[in-house]
């Protein structure tokens, strides 16, 4: 085991966008920082990255919706580096599409990656936090879960894990586990920047600060929750207002 | 960079707030007369809530309201605890769509035992929410490190804001 005073942060999806940002603020914050994704290429890249930048990483990959990879990557992990002190739960998939179009399929995959995945890791995480008595886990749902077109199964994915955080944060007080979550609104990531720039700019109107946030922003956001001993249960909205009031000056459907 | 201005007073439960925000953003914080001529406004809004209004019409680029969270249904023994809470939360939202991208406007929901009320300081949490606590809220809400957080209500209250559906 390595003996290191550093805490160790769980951070999953954490090969690219929101995940990566918060890979390296937790790295910058002087966690060690366990990069999961499931694409092993990827969690070994940022993993190299953080370290050839002075921080400390370990890359760890496994497919969240698969509970026996979940609770492997554990194992492997806290032989590793010790108790993992803070979990993220960030890896999770979109999903775009009328309900006349949201199969059987469908709805599972979307919900498989984006609640079964909290659930499997968050319960894994918790486990040895109890018997420590400590412990922080944030995840990342979504705006979207207030309700938007096309986002039927995202939405009830992102509002599940909004019930999770709560009950978890009841749940888990008295042994000083604190649970959160972060919703995110429109931000800057690839996936964004390939959107149609007109429709880019409607999306724009619907949110008061008029730009999408940027990654580290929402990292920003995530730090400063695993550090507030106080707080518990909270989603924090990182959405520039977004979530104040959203109608749009046009219609989806 | 301009003041950051606490205003219009600390009450004695939140007796060294000021001092413990400067501290956390490394520059000082004044607690002057008038809210008019501060950058960054910190107003602490009682059961009255008699300061949202001059805080709503001063120039400030960032607010934090602080309350109590009388608001949220929690029995604080007087119904006029209750409106200051509601009266920011709803000032704070309003203002962070009037304003758009001129500044941002948030507030910090504490247990009404900060305000002079009777009350625990704890919820579910095992840990006892301190000035400390909400002096780390008050400072990230006006850092950058909040630049995209507008229009929001942050609890610090050690999940007591769990029982009331008025939260997500």
């Amino acid at each position: 085991m390595v003996n290191d005073s550093r805490p160790v942060a769980l951070v999953t999806g954490a090969g690219s966008g929101i995940g990566a940002a918060i890979a390296r603020r937790f790295a910058a914050d002087g966690h060690v920082v366990v990069v999961n994704d499931r694409d092993e290429g990827r969690a070994a890249s940022m993993a190299g990255e953080i370290e050839a930048a002075g921080g400390s990483a370990i890359p760890a990959v496994a497919d969240v919706s698969d509970s026996t990879a979940v609770d492997a990557m554990f194992d492997a992990v806290e032989s590793a580096a010790g108790p993992v002190e803070v979990l993220v739960n960030n890896a999770g998939i979109g999903g775009n599409a009328a309900i006349r179009n949201v199969t059987d399929d469908f709805w599972e995959r979307v919900l498989s990656v984006d609640l079964h995945g909290v659930l499997y890791c968050t319960r894994r995480a918790v486990g040895p936090m109890r018997e420590r008595r400590s412990g922080s886990v944030v995840t990342i749902s979504s705006r979207a879960w207030l309700g938007w077109w096309g986002q039927s199964a995202y939405a009830a994915a992102k509002a599940g894990v909004v019930g999770l955080t709560r009950a978890l944060a009841v749940e888990l007080g008295s042994r000083n586990i604190r649970v959160n979550a972060v919703a995110p609104g429109i931000i800057d990531t690839p996936l964004l920047r390939d959107r149609d720039p007109e429709l880019l700019k409607r999306l724009l109107k619907s949110v008061p600060l008029g730009r999408p946030g940027q990654v580290e922003e929402v990292a920003a956001a995530v730090a400063f929750l695993v550090r507030a001993q106080a707080i518990t249960g909270q989603l924090l909205y990182v959405c520039g207002g977004k979530s104040v009031y959203a109608y749009p000056d046009w219609r989806g459907g | 960079m301009a003041a950051i201005a606490l205003w219009p007073s600390e009450p004695p439960d939140l007796a060294g707030l000021g001092d413990a925000v400067s501290d956390r953003l490394g520059e000082p914080v004044t607690i002057p007369g008038d809210p008019a001529g501060a950058d960054r406004l910190v107003v602490i809004v009682d059961g009255s809530g008699d300061a949202v209004g001059p805080a709503v019409e001063s120039a400030a680029a960032v607010i934090v309201f602080v309350v109590g969270d009388g608001y949220l249904g929690t029995d604080v023994g007087d119904l006029s605890a209750a409106l200051g809470g509601a009266a920011a939360v709803a000032a704070a939202r309003s203002l962070a769509v009037r304003r758009g991208s001129h500044g941002r406007a948030n507030v910090v929901c504490v247990p009404e035992g900060f305000f002079g009320m009777s009350g625990e300081l704890r919820g579910p949490l095992a840990h006892e929410v301190g000035v400390g606590d909400i002096a780390d809220a008050v400072a990230f809400l006006l850092s950058d490190d909040a630049g995209y957080v507008h229009g929001q209500v942050l609890f610090v209250d050690g999940g007591r804001h769990l029982f009331s559906s008025m939260t997500a």
